[in-house]
């Protein structure tokens, strides 16, 4: 039970919390929308469908609809070995796996550039096949996939270790097959967990700045994503396209806490 | 179908969780698998299901060798302990699991699945709550829907894991007559686990006592319960109260005292020196204090009286008590109080070697 909240200290220190909460949350987010629309619906629309932005908006969905099912699938398969079998190195796995979330994007974004780039381990190798790596879509995408890969795996692994093996065991015995096991009793086990990590990978995704800056290039209408195309135009003095490109990413935010929220309620 | 397991093995790391163990199940046996936690049940279970896979010997189903067949090749019927149940699924969806994953060659149509669904909630008596999920049925009636959901697949083997250790005392009953009279009905061959030594006396045609891995006892019920065959199994079957008793030329003597011949049991193996005597609740005669026959004194501390018997805790001084049960008239008729001295006399010493 929340204590009673009729003390004057209880008083001020919710006050406080909800001022705080208004200041750095409420004030800035009703500012992008305020600034977004400063000069207008058709003003908003226009900077919108700039085709710089378009394509900044493009690319992002992309690198998204490329990133989300691929560290599912990664993050699936890790928690599935880590949970469901005891090998060597098995802690040293489940360290790796927050390898991302320990390291500044910057530093993941600078390790594939040490690996992929013009002076990098494998880039001139590459160069010679004439596959250019660093300053290109791909690599916006391997570094997404890098920075995002812990999300599922981290949601999936203390799930499954608590549920144990038994219910695949009962479906085995029962004559099904290990793809059948796995989409018929265990994907529907942990399908809120899933769901809850994915949704965080694709916000991650979306809205991740550091790690893509270093390798993108940034290169307008072509390796530039939607958080570098709103420092390009701030950087421009076009605050109504930066803005306008930011409330795009606020209402992806938004909804990614609306969507986290839901899920959480139907994980319990 | 009948089973037999051939000195098989499973360790873990250096540890033997079962050991070089061997067992023959009859076809449409009822066997029961006692023995304490930790003793390997729940792993020969799982190596009989094609869950685990032993380090040595043999498994036969049927008569064939089934040690490499996987869980679903061996068509085996398990119920876990936990139950299990698919979470997601309703009870009618539960049950028809094993149906629905069968290869389409073997499936069979979906009215005869319908069908099979309904006559398997009416055997477990579940009628009308097929649409319900896992989460909105009693512990009781979760363990009767695992059951349905193993014998769905009409298993030539069923294999049951503390099918009610979870459950409370009534529950318990019910269900082990249930079980009981569904295995009459459906004489499939069945081991199950319990570490209820009176569920697996009353249900099983055929008890199976484990110990460290391997079978320390097995027999029927009355046998098992009239001689039970090792220390372990005095200990285990409980109720019997252990005396060092010293052995010479074959006669035995407990506390100085000669016993009669006719009341010992010498087991193999037992050599002249200091010996275990186990002697059973009921194996106890009480006698007047003083009575020249009496072998053993001893001061009445506590009495229970349920039903047509007498549970007699008794104190053998220096902090040691020991229990006797006896016919209540025969109690009443000694007409003692607690605190009142009384003569014990063993009937029967069961003598193994010191240990
Ligand atoms: N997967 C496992 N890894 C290591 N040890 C195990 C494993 N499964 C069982 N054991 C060990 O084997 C022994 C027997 O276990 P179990 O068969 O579960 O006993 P029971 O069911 O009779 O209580 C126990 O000491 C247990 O710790
Ligand atoms: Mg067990």
């Amino acid at each position: 039970m929340p204590a009673a909240t009729d003390g004057l200290g209880a008083r001020l220190l919710i006050a406080a919390a909800l001022l705080i909460a208004l200041v750095t949350l409420v004030v800035p987010l009703a500012l992008i929308f305020a600034s977004a629309f400063a000069e207008g619906w058709a003003a908003y629309v226009a900077n919108i469908m700039q085709p710089d932005t378009l394509h900044a908006v493009f690319l992002t969905v992309l690198t998204a609809v490329i990133v989300v099912p691929v560290n599912m699938v990664f993050g699936i398969a890790t928690a599935w070995a880590v949970a469901r079998y005891d090998f060597p190195g098995r802690k040293l796995m489940i360290s790796l796996i927050e390898i991302p979330f320990s390291v500044s994007p910057i530093v993941a974004g600078t390790i594939y550039l040490f690996l992929y780039g013009q002076q990098g381990l494998l880039g001139p190798t590459l160069q010679s096949w004439g596959v250019q790596v660093m300053f290109s879509v791909p690599a916006i995408v391997l570094v997404s996939l890098f920075v995002t890969a812990p999300f599922v795996a981290r949601e999936l692994i203390p799930l499954m270790q608590a549920q144990g093996s038994e219910d695949e065991e009962a479906a085995l015995s029962l004559g099904a097959s290990p793809w059948q096991t796995f989409r018929l009793v265990t994907l529907p086990n942990i399908r809120w967990a899933l769901l809850y990590g994915a949704v965080l990978t694709n916000a991650r995704a979306m809205g991740e700045f550091g790690a893509v800056s270093v390798v993108s290039g940034s290169i307008r209408g072509q390796t530039n994503t939607l958080p570098l195309q709103i420092e390009l135009l701030f950087n421009d003095f076009n605050v109504v396209g930066a803005f306008a490109a930011a409330s795009t990413l606020a209402l992806i935010a938004v909804a990614t806490l609306v969507l986290k929220f839901l899920l959480e309620r139907h994980a319990q | 179908m009948s089973i037999l397991i051939d000195h098989v093995s499973r360790r873990f790391e250096t540890f033997a969780a079962v050991n070089d163990l061997s067992l023959e199940v009859a076809e449409g046996e009822l066997l029961a698998l006692l023995g304490p936690s930790g003793s390997g049940k729940t792993t020969l279970l799982r190596l009989i299901a094609g869950l685990d896979f032993p380090d040595a010997g043999r498994i036969l189903i049927g008569g064939r060798d089934a040690t490499h067949l996987s869980a679903g090749e061996r068509r085996i019927g398990f119920v876990f302990q936990h139950y299990a149940l698919f979470r997601h699924m309703t009870v009618r969806q539960n049950i028809d699991f094993g149906m629905r994953v069968m290869p389409a060659a073997r499936r069979p149509a979906m009215a005869e699945r319908r069908a099979r669904v309904e006559r398997l909630l009416a055997t477990v008596q579940l009628d009308g709550l097929g649409d319900r999920f896992p989460a909105q049925l009693s512990g009781g009636q979760r363990q009767r829907v695992a059951l349905a959901r193993a014998l769905a697949i009409e298993p030539c083997v069923l294999l049951l894991d503390e099918p009610f250790g979870a459950l409370d005392a009534a529950v318990r009953r019910d269900l082990r007559r249930w079980l009981r009279q569904l295995h009459d009905e459906l004489p499939v061959t069945t081991i199950f686990v319990t570490h209820d030594q009176e569920e697996a006396l009353e249900v099983a045609d055929r008890i199976v006592v484990m110990n460290a891995g391997r079978i320390e006892q097995s027999g029927t019920p009355v046998e098992v319960e009239a001689a039970p065959a090792t220390a372990f199994m005095y200990g285990f079957l409980g109720g019997a109260s252990r005396f060092d008793v010293t052995v010479a030329a074959g006669r035995v003597s407990l506390a100085g005292r000669p016993l009669p011949p006719e009341a010992v049991e010498l087991t193999a193996g037992v050599a002249d020196g200091p010996a275990t005597g186990f002697v059973r609740a009921h194996e106890f005669r009480l006698l007047p204090a003083g009575d020249p026959a009496s072998l053993l004194d001893a001061r009445v501390s506590h009495v229970v009286t349920h039903g047509g018997t007498a549970r007699v805790e008794l104190a053998l001084g220096a902090g040691r008590t020991i229990e006797a049960e006896l016919p209540r008239a025969a109690w009443e008729s000694l007409a003692l109080a607690p605190g009142a001295p009384v003569g014990l006399r063993p009937e029967r010493v069961a003598v193994f070697p010191p240990g």
